[in-house]
């Protein structure tokens, strides 16, 4: 777990319910965070609770990006 | 456009403001100050529960105990990881909270836990720290009873060196080694800037804070400021800390210590653990400092004078070294202890090879002007538990026991031989 962010910012395209490619990528992430939760020792009922339960598919047009890595150089465009 | 930022500090004012920290100038610093709307989500980080603030931004504070309160968790931690002086805390956003409500959808809420009854528990502590006749006792009692009476598992105290540039740790409860003996710097890293604030330091959620901050560290790695960096400074007790709580050990301002508490469990130390934590922490420093003016006002048992301790001739011998330098003692060549404990320890040897002498007092020592002891404030005490527990922890054919007020006897279970080294 690292504090590594990207913000990506843009024109709203649709919306809708999660394709089975997306809940593939969305349980992928999910592992991904379950195993991040051992090694910080959060128990995994506990480290799931950040992700949401219904999650929503949203598409959009990216027209900036900025770094947004906690430092100095958070706000800057890429 | 809105924009979305990771925050270091959300600090609680009161039940209506929050304060953010505010560190860098940069386009949410810029947004806020042309929109002062705010939306932040709070992670409670024993439980992950999420809770939604809506914020509207009121004054920016340079001063004042808010402002002191974050700048000196942000320095701490800063601090621990090698970036001291590097980035200060520009102001402390003050934030009117507009709505605060849990985020729903993703896990029932418990109901709140109701808050247990620590006067009583704060009773008994106080009675039994109180009660203590001397330090050693004091330390025992104050973190046995932190243990059992509110759960706080793993715990050590730690004490300035003659010189008050380093902080040693002199006792200790809840860890797989005792870690006596172990130093922190004062003014570096979260408990040697408890120190020097003569403030609590919380870490609700201490590995967190170091990843924060380490990223930081490493956008600034390849920049102007690399030169200012220094080493990451190890955290001493729990390998695995998630959570930890330093508290100054105060009496009429003077610094007789640190008290400090850690967890393997993320959020464990509330702000009401801090509270409870510093009542207990005024407590055993006042002990402390009425244990210290006993000690010098009252004269020390007369010592017995038996020579038992060079009775047993036969068996292996071990070999003491002493190094002049650093009064650092080595014991068949393991190291033992350092600086003046281990001065103490060449004399007491000394007298006890070349006189028989194994009963000593705390006032011989303090007045022995051959040990050239530094004016230490009645500190000796503190070099003689500690003596004594390396002694315990690493050498198990050496003691030191004591044998009433202001005085103690060296027990040698092997013929010993001293080397003086420059």
């Amino acid at each position: 777990m690292n504090y590594k962010t990207v913000q990506l910012k843009g024109r709203f395209l649709e919306s809708g319910d999660l394709t089975p490619q997306d809940w593939e990528s969305f349980e992928r992430q999910k592992n991904t965070l379950t195993e991040q939760a051992k090694i910080h020792g959060i128990p995994l009922k506990i480290g799931l609770r950040i992700l949401p339960l219904d999650p929503v598919r949203i598409r959009f047009a990216v027209q900036q990006a900025f770094e947004q890595t906690p430092g100095p150089r958070a706000g800057s465009k890429l | 456009m809105p924009n979305v930022t990771y925050l270091s500090v959300v600090h609680r004012v009161d039940s209506n403001h929050v304060a953010l920290s505010f560190q860098f100038f940069n386009k949410s610093r810029k947004n806020l100050l042309e929109n002062p709307k705010a939306q932040v989500l709070l992670v409670e980080p024993a439980t992950f529960r999420q809770f939604q603030l809506n914020l509207a931004y009121q004054t920016t504070l340079t001063e004042g105990l808010v402002f002191e309160r974050l700048r000196i968790h942000l320095d701490a931690v800063a601090s621990q990881i090698g970036m001291s002086h590097i980035f200060s805390l520009r102001g402390a956003d003050i934030f009117e909270v507009l709505d605060c409500r849990a985020v729903s959808g993703n896990v029932p809420l418990e109901a709140m836990q109701s808050l247990p009854d620590h006067l009583r528990g704060l009773d008994v502590l106080t009675e039994r720290l109180t009660a203590c006749g001397d330090l050693d006792a004091l330390l025992t009692a104050g973190l046995d009873g932190l243990s059992s009476l509110f759960g706080y598992d793993h715990s050590f105290v730690l004490v300035p060196d003659e010189e008050e540039k380093h902080l040693f740790t002199i006792a200790s409860r809840g860890f797989p080694e005792s870690g006596v003996g172990s130093e922190v710097a004062i003014g570096q890293g979260i408990i040697g800037l408890a120190a020097t604030q003569r403030s609590p330091i919380r870490n609700a959620n201490l590995a967190r804070d170091m990843i924060y901050s380490r990223l930081v560290r490493s956008g600034i790695e390849d920049r102007r400021h690399r030169d200012s960096l220094s080493r990451e400074i190890p955290l001493p007790g729990l390998a695995s800390a998630c959570s930890q709580l330093a508290v100054p050990l105060l009496a009429h301002n003077h610094l007789l210590g640190v008290l400090c508490l850690q967890s393997e469990q993320t959020g464990r130390f509330t702000a009401m653990d801090e509270r409870l934590a510093l009542v207990a922490a005024r407590q055993i420093a006042v002990t402390m400092a009425m244990i210290r003016l006993k000690a010098a006002a009252l004269p020390p048992d007369e010592p017995r004078h038996d020579h038992r301790g060079i009775s047993n001739q036969a068996g292996p011998c071990s070999l003491i070294k002493h190094y002049k330098s650093d009064d650092s003692v080595f014991v068949d060549d393991a190291y033992l202890v350092k600086g003046m404990p281990g001065r103490i320890l060449r004399k007491i040897v000394q007298s006890y090879l070349s006189n028989g002498r194994s009963e000593f007092t705390n006032k011989e020592i303090r007045l022995d002007t051959s040990l050239q002891l530094p004016d230490i404030k009645d500190n000796l005490e503190t070099r003689l538990i500690l003596l004594r527990r390396r002694i315990e922890e690493r050498c198990d054919f050496l003691q030191i026991v004591s044998t009433g007020r202001g005085r103690f006897r060296f027990d040698a279970k092997r013929r010993l031989k001293l080397e003086s080294l420059p």
